[in-house]
C-alpha cells in the first residue's frame, strides 16, 4: 500500500504547525529583546527564546500532528526565526511586524522542506 | 525526574487517550497494521495501554496483552472485548514477566521501549520467554543516527521524560546487545519513528 499521499498530508499539517510555531517564536524574540541590545546578545537570546517556546508549543499541538517527532522541525525553525528576529526588527522598523511575520512563516516552510528532505535521505540510507 | 513506571502510567491512564490516541493512531495505524500482519502462533504483545493498537491486529488470533498499569488495562478491557479472537489482559512490568521459559513464539511492542525503564532487562525477559527461532516485532520511536537530530532529541528528552517517553534511546542497538539478531529496521519518520524485527538466534 503506498503511503505517498499520506506522507505528503504530514508534510503540509507538519509545515503549518512548524511555521505558526516560526511566526510565534519570531514576535517573541522581536518584543522581548531591546532595540539597542548587541546583535550577538540579541541573537543568542532570540535562540534562547525560541528553543524554549518550541517546547511548549509541540507538546500542545503533537495531539493534532500524531506524534511528538515534528518538535525536531519546530525546535530547529523556533531557534532560528528567533534568532533572526533581532536582526529583521532592527534593519527593517518601519514593517517589523510583517517582516517578523514573514520570517517566522519562511522558517517553518524551510525547515519543514529540509526535514521533508532529510526524511527521505534517512529512510534511504539503508538498515542500522 | 525518575518516576517509577506503574505510577507514572497510572496517572496518566484518565488523559492518555487525549494525548496520544486518535492522531497518532491515523498516523501510525498503516505501518502498524502491516507489522501486526504477521502475528501468529502463541503471541505476547506488550504495552497494551488503553487498547488503542487492537484495531490494527488481524482476527482469530490469541494474544496475552499485558502492561504495567492497571489503570490503563481497565480501559483496554472494552476493547479486548470487542476484538474478533482472544486478548487476555494481564497487569506486569516487561522487566519481570512471570511467563516461562520459551512460552512465546512471537512479541509485539508498540512505542513501548521508549518508555521502559532499564530497557535491556526488558528485552532480556523478551528473549528468555520467546522460543528459539521467535520473533520480536517492534514499533519503536528512538534517537537518531544523524547529529543534530541526536542533539535535539537528548535536549527534549528530560522533559518529555516527565510524561512518558525518552526520545533519545539507541533501541536497535539495545535489541542486539540483549542477544536478538536483528534482521530488518524500517524508518517511517526519518531514522526517528522505525519498525524493527529480530529474531531470538535458533541455538540459544
Amino acid at each position: 500500500m503506498s503511503q505517498a499521499p499520506a506522507r505528503v498530508r504530514y508534510f503540509l499539517g507538519d509545515l503549518g504547525a512548524t511555521a505558526l510555531a516560526g511566526t510565534l517564536a519570531a514576535a517573541a524574540a522581536a518584543a522581548v529583546i531591546p532595540a539597542g541590545w548587541p546583535i550577538w546578545w540579541g541573537m543568542l537570546t532570540g535562540m534562547l527564546i525560541g528553543s524554549l517556546l518550541s517546547l511548549p508549543f509541540t507538546l500542545a499541538v503533537s495531539p493534532l500532528l500524531g506524534m511528538i517527532e515534528p518538535m525536531l522541525q519546530v525546535m530547529s525553525c523556533c531557534m532560528v526565526a528567533g534568532m533572526m528576529a533581532p536582526m529583521v526588527a532592527a534593519s527593517h522598523p518601519a514593517t517589523s511586524l510583517l517582516a517578523i511575520a514573514v520570517l517566522g512563516a519562511g522558517c517553518g516552510v524551510a525547515t519543514g522542506v529540509a526535514v521533508y528532505l532529510a526524511d527521505w535521505a534517512l529512510r534511504s540510507s539503508g538498515s542500522e | 525526574m525518575k518516576v517509577p513506571d506503574r505510577r507514572k502510567w497510572n496517572r496518566f491512564a484518565p488523559n492518555y487517550e487525549s494525548l496520544a490516541s486518535h492522531a497518532a493512531e491515523r498516523r501510525w495505524g498503516s505501518f502498524k497494521k502491516a507489522l501486526f500482519a504477521s502475528m501468529q502462533g502463541r503471541i505476547l504483545f506488550l504495552a497494551a495501554g488503553t487498547g488503542l493498537d487492537f484495531q490494527f491486529f488481524p482476527p482469530g488470533r490469541e494474544i496475552v496483552a499485558i502492561d504495567v498499569s492497571e489503570r490503563m488495562l481497565e480501559r483496554a478491557s472494552v476493547r479486548a472485548g470487542t476484538y474478533q479472537g482472544s486478548i487476555v489482559l494481564q497487569q506486569m512490568d516487561v522487566r519481570r514477566l512471570a511467563f516461562r521459559d520459551r512460552s512465546f513464539d512471537q512479541v509485539y511492542t508498540s512505542c513501548t521501549f521508549c518508555s521502559v525503564s532499564k530497557p535491556l532487562e526488558g528485552l532480556h525477559q523478551l528473549r528468555r520467554i520467546l522460543r528459539p527461532g521467535g520473533i520480536l516485532r517492534m514499533f519503536e520511536h528512538t534517537g537518531s543516527r544523524w547529529q543534530p537530530f541526536r542533539a535535539m532529541l537528548h535536549v527534549c528528552t528530560p522533559i518529555t521524560r516527565i510524561y512518558g517517553p525518552e526520545l533519545n534511546r539507541p533501541t536497535v542497538e539495545t535489541v542486539r546487545q540483549a542477544g536478538f539478531e536483528v534482521t530488518n529496521v524500517t524508518a517511517h519518520f526519518l531514522d526517528v519513528v522505525k519498525s524493527i524485527e529480530a529474531r531470538r538466534p535458533a541455538a540459544a
